[in-house]
């Protein structure tokens, strides 16, 4: 038991001497201070007992002083186990995750055989929010690879599959860099509109691009197909997107932070795909399929399309 | 006049705690009178003054129960006397190994401004403490019991009421009585007990506690008692066994369970026992 004591101590002083956390304490706090006030308040004897024995009858004279707090919340009820509880300052999760972690490496590193473990709601919630961050970036990525799948599927070609998911990436990418370029830190719950817009701005673009391969099947010219495409499928493509952006922008007035940035951030994430899906497609599908044919018309179709 | 709480003991047997307090609880009263014509009063002064012997040696275990029923047991020996109005006690510990020779010296003073003394022998220390025993309402070596529990209450603090003349108890008829401090005395009472009020279960035929309840005045809690095992040994009724749940809102926090393994009535204890010098000669 001294020894285990000795090693908890060791923890201890190592925690106290990072300087990033606030005054740890533990079994062992208690047992220096009555060790001290049972020598007469010398401050040498803020230490240790020096056996099991003097630890257990230590622990006994203080169940029996009538103390107000019993030791439930830092030992167990065998004295098997001990909690060290260490205060920490407010910070970011990244910057928490590292503490936590050269934290656990210390602890691995020289005390492996205590079986150490972090706990508590802060490591809790780090952890937390690294799993779910981690999961949302993981989903993110299978989405767009399913979506890309289907779109190849869908157009039967490879390369309108992946020409078309570039209006509904884009825009999410924008968002987030504007989130990141605002200071935003968004927490788990906003990072969701991230996915859940993707999966609706591919809708317009999947709208756009059918009637354009549908134009351009008939033996139509690149600039021709567009102007079809755009003819056919813009009003629908702009009120519906129309739509949603007022939808997510009535979240804005909400008192809670988390629903504010996911209407911030859905409706700002659908204005762009919108833009995406009537300039940026069109622009890109001419700039890929080219001047193929003799342009019929002289008049710049798109803008004039765009702007109904 | 001094009471016992519900754990009655006659005098103070102190710390006896254990032992006083479960032997008290049953200490045997004469069979006298038809107990009928008897207050609620009346009766709790007869479970009061019981005779449990003059002194007495006991081997008692504590266990302390937790809430997902771990249990941890210390062995004590204990040794009571009364010399006149005055009890002293004196605990010895001899399990677990880490805390045996640790002994434990209790003085309950007659005179009720005279505050108790107590002391600890810590044996790895070879040294003695005086401790204070502070607030009466406190735990009891992290046990359930309260120095209050074991060292007994003012018995004329408290009014008290039948809340049943009839009730069958363990095969015994016995009194329902409330104890609710007297308005003059509800501070000192609440603050010496930690209950805002008693209840308790009185055998007709023997004067025993059988049960008892305690209201605390924080937490929501409510500590039930419970006396079994109950013999008689050297003429005096003897509670063997005593349990005492905790329970908050209704649910049951911890326990306690004070036995006594064996005990001696009115034999010869040495008041030398009873000293500082004893102490560190602890057990042999």
């Amino acid at each position: 038991m001294p020894a285990f004591l000795r090693q908890v101590e060791q923890i201890e002083t190592w925690l106290v001497g990072r300087g990033t956390l606030g005054p740890v304490n533990s079994l062992v706090d208690y047992l220096q201070e009555i060790n001290q006030s049972l020598n007469g308040d010398n401050p040498e004897y803020y230490r240790l007992p020096d056996s099991k024995e003097m630890t257990a009858q230590f622990l006994l004279l203080y169940d029996s002083s009538g103390a107000n707090e019993d030791l439930s919340d830092i030992k167990d009820f065998d004295n098997r186990f001990v909690r060290l509880v260490v205060p920490v300052v407010n910070m970011p999760a990244s910057a928490m995750k590292d503490e936590l972690d050269s934290i656990d490496a210390y602890l691995d590193a020289n005390y492996s055989p205590l079986k150490p473990v972090i706990t508590g709601t802060m490591a809790l919630y780090t952890i937390q929010d690294i799993y779910v961050s981690e999961g949302m970036a993981q989903s993110f990525i299978i989405a767009l690879l399913v979506i890309t799948a289907f779109f190849i599927i869908l157009f039967k070609s490879f390369r309108y599959g992946i020409l078309s998911i570039i209006p509904s990436v884009v825009p999410i990418i924008l968002a987030g860099s504007f989130a990141g370029w605002l200071g935003v830190n968004l927490d788990l719950s906003a990072v969701i509109i991230f996915a859940i817009t993707m999966g609706i701005a591919v809708d317009d673009a999947i709208h756009v691009m059918s009637r354009y391969l549908l134009a351009k099947d008939s033996g139509m010219s690149t600039r021709q197909s567009i102007q079809r495409a755009m003819d056919e499928s813009g009003r629908a493509v702009i009120f519906s997107s129309m739509v949603l952006i007022f939808g997510f922008s009535v979240l804005c007035f909400a008192s809670f932070t988390t629903v504010i940035f996911v209407g911030l951030f859905g409706s700002i994430i659908m204005s762009l795909a919108l833009l995406g899906d009537m300039i940026f497609l069109p622009a890109i599908l001419y700039l890929a399929d080219g001047n193929d044919a003799v342009p019929t018309e002289s008049s710049p179709v798109e803008e004039s399309k765009i702007s109904q | 006049m001094k009471g016992r709480t519900w754990i009655i003991l006659e005098k103070q047997i102190g710390l006896t705690l254990y032992l006083g307090a479960i032997a008290s609880f049953a200490a045997g009263v004469p069979l006298w009178a038809n107990a009928a014509e008897f207050t609620a009063a009346e009766i709790m002064q007869r479970v009061d003054e019981r005779f449990d012997g003059d002194s007495s040696i006991a081997e008692v275990s504590m266990v302390l129960i937790d809430r997902r029923n771990r249990q941890r047991v210390r062995d004590l020996r204990i040794y009571a006397k009364d010399t006149a109005e005055d009890s002293k006690t004196l605990s010895l510990f001899e399990t677990p190994a880490d805390i045996r020779g640790t002994a434990y010296l209790h003085f309950d003073w007659d005179d009720a401004e005279r505050d108790d003394d107590s002391w600890l022998y810590l044996p790895s220390l070879q040294r003695v403490k005086r401790i204070t025993s502070g607030d009466t309402a406190d735990s009891f070596l992290g046990s359930d019991f309260t120095y209050a529990d074991i060292n007994g209450f003012e018995i004329d603090w408290y009014d008290y009421a039948f809340v049943s003349e009839s009730e069958m108890i363990d095969g015994e008829e016995s009194w329902i009585i409330e104890a609710i401090p007297k308005p003059a005395f509800k501070e000192r009472a609440e603050e010496a007990t930690g209950y805002s009020k008693m209840q308790s279960w009185i055998s007709k035929e023997s004067y025993l506690q059988l049960r008892s309840q305690a209201w605390e005045l924080r937490g929501n809690r409510i500590k039930y008692f419970t006396a079994s095992d109950i013999q008689l040994i050297d003429e005096i009724w003897t509670i063997k066994r005593l349990q005492v749940v905790t329970s908050r809102n209704g649910r049951q926090e911890h326990a306690s369970v004070l036995q006594i393994n064996s005990i001696e009535y009115n034999v010869e204890v040495d008041d030398s026992l009873f000293t500082t010098e004893y102490m560190q000669r602890g057990l042999d």
